[in-house]
């Protein structure tokens, strides 16, 4: 329903989006994750036609802005208005009545006297998100959804995206927001899609363990000799990745000899993510 | 409801809880014009001679601070504060947020004016009628939209909002005392007279008094503060709007 071709944005030339391919299909949940200055609202900019872009956008007959809903990692509106005021005037300009359902899922029945310039992030938040999803869009595109909500809200926000029958694109830089609904997930590192959307299951196949190390340099190099193995530096560690067991014992032997401090986990998305976007190991042919 | 319409209503609303606005929009002209009238207008053998000339002038001044100090800096927050991208993502074209704030600022200045009018008819005996009334509101309606472009231009040139209301400050008040929007200043001819057509309250005023030529001066304002608004977006890219 949605697809960006070749997709780049340059800044003072400096590109913030290189060369990006993507595609929401129907009806799926496609999480868009990468850490800060990676591009991910730069994306959602170029959804939503608001930055000046090369490459191409494809978008089906059905959807226009009529039928997508987006928010942005801040919301803004009429400062002086109040909640109430600001659901009632979305549903004007929309011509869709409201969604009590959703003003009562979102809690906005208990700021709706209250002025938005007096709202917290995270009630100016659930207000952005309402105004996105009340009117059951075909497609959503939610920037830092659950930046600000507490953990109940948060809850509340997943069961909305998992309720909804549209697509959904939720860009975020928190791992552990991707895993907890989607169908494909999309990396994004220094404005480059790593590898191509899939599922965690699939991502998460990729890699079995990690392995952390302090002072353990010369541990790191002589493991990358053996096949499946990648490491990276980061935050002051070396992280080695098994990319497949069956040599696991054979690199936790390299390890113990020369690391001062070693300790293993299982891998994360972040890890994943990580390892792509370093380009090397079992990962960085993708 | 038309897109426009609803913003307008909530525009309206949201000026509401700023009841200081209101009062400096509505009171503050009709202070002013009382203040000068009664202090420069005392002598009754020149008749409504100075209500004619004053109350062009405080009319001209009220646009020119409705514009720098309320339509540039708002603008300006809309276009950098998301609220423009917020709603380019309505079904609605997003120069109605800005035309519809434009309109509720229109409306404000409308009522001032006829307060205004009303004032000086009770404490001057002085009621514009006929051609001099669609005089002041053809002048006041173009001061308004070239001081309003202006502004625009100015906000978005600033690098903060202060330095924003500081400029438009300056501006403001050597406008307001240069352009004889009171008492006269700079006798015609003089390079200083000539100098406040750097301001476009002088042509306004100008034809609010009587004077034909001074639409053009006027009209070359609006277009030159257009310019200069359109020159000010390239530089803020955060908005494309089509």
């Amino acid at each position: 329903m949605l697809s960006l071709q070749g997709v780049s944005v340059h800044t003072g030339g400096h590109p913030i989006l290189d060369d990006v391919d993507l595609s929401v299909m129907p009806g799926e949940t496609l999480v868009i994750f990468g850490e800060s200055g990676s591009g991910k609202s730069t994306l959602v900019d170029v959804i939503a036609d608001c930055v000046t872009f090369s490459g191409s956008v494809l978008r089906s007959d059905d959807l226009d802005s009529r039928s997508v809903g987006i928010s942005y990692d801040v919301f803004a509106t009429l400062p002086e208005l109040r909640t109430r005021d600001v659901v009632e005037m979305y549903s004007l300009l929309r011509g869709v009545q409201p969604n009590p359902e959703m003003t009562k899922l979102l809690r906005l029945d208990d700021i709706e006297a209250r002025r938005f310039r007096a709202l917290s992030a995270g009630e100016r938040k659930r207000l952005g998100l309402y105004a996105a999803l009340y009117f059951d869009p075909l497609l959503a595109v939610l920037d830092e959804p659950t930046d600000g909500l507490d953990p109940m809200q948060r809850r509340a926000f997943w069961r909305l995206v998992e309720q909804r029958r549209g697509a959904t694109v939720v860009v975020t830089h928190l791992w552990e927001e991707a895993l907890r609904s989607h169908d494909r997930i999309c990396l994004l590192a220094a404005g480059r899609v790593l590898g191509k959307p899939r599922s965690l299951g699939e991502w998460m196949s990729m890699v079995s363990h990690r392995g952390r190390f302090a002072w353990a340099q010369s541990a790191a190099e002589e493991a990358e000799g053996i096949e499946h193995f990648a490491s990276v530096e980061a935050h002051g560690y070396r992280y080695l990745y098994y990319g497949d067991e069956r040599n696991r014992d054979a690199a936790l032997k390299v390890v113990k000899r020369n690391a001062v401090e070693y300790s293993e986990s299982l891998v994360t998305l972040e890890d994943v993510y990580l390892l792509l976007k370093s380009g090397i190991g079992p990962l960085g042919r993708e | 409801m038309n897109g426009l319409a609803v913003i307008i209503k909530y525009q309206l609303r949201a000026a509401k809880a700023e009841p200081f606005g209101v009062i400096f929009t509505l009171l503050l002209p009709l202070l002013l014009f009382a203040v000068f009238g009664l202090i420069f207008g005392l002598d009754q053998n020149r008749g409504t001679a100075y209500a004619e000339f004053v109350l062009p002038g405080m009319i001209g001044v009220m646009c020119s601070s409705d514009a720098l100090y309320m339509v540039g800096p708002v603008i300006r927050a809309y276009l950098t504060q998301g609220l423009a991208r917020e709603f380019k993502s309505l079904p609605l074209w997003t120069g109605h947020l800005f035309l519809g704030f434009v309109a509720m600022r229109l409306i404000f200045v409308m009522i001032s004016m006829a307060c205004l009018i009303v004032a000086s008819a009770a404490l001057f005996s002085y009621l514009p009628a006929g051609v001099d009334a669609v005089r002041i509101l053809i002048g006041a309606a173009m001061a308004f939209a070239a001081y309003a472009l202006l502004a625009v231009g100015i906000s978005l040139f600033a690098n903060s909002t202060a330095g924003d209301y500081g400029f438009a400050s300056v501006y403001h008040f050597l406008g307001m005392f240069l352009c004889d929007a009171f008492f006269v200043l700079f006798e015609e001819g003089t390079v200083l007279y000539a100098v406040t057509f750097a301001f476009p309250l002088r042509p306004a005023l100008l034809f609010m008094r009587g004077e034909d030529w001074p639409l053009a001066i006027l009209a070359a304002w609006m277009l030159a503060s257009l310019a200069l608004v359109r020159l000010a977006l390239r530089r803020h890219a955060t908005v494309r709007m089509r």
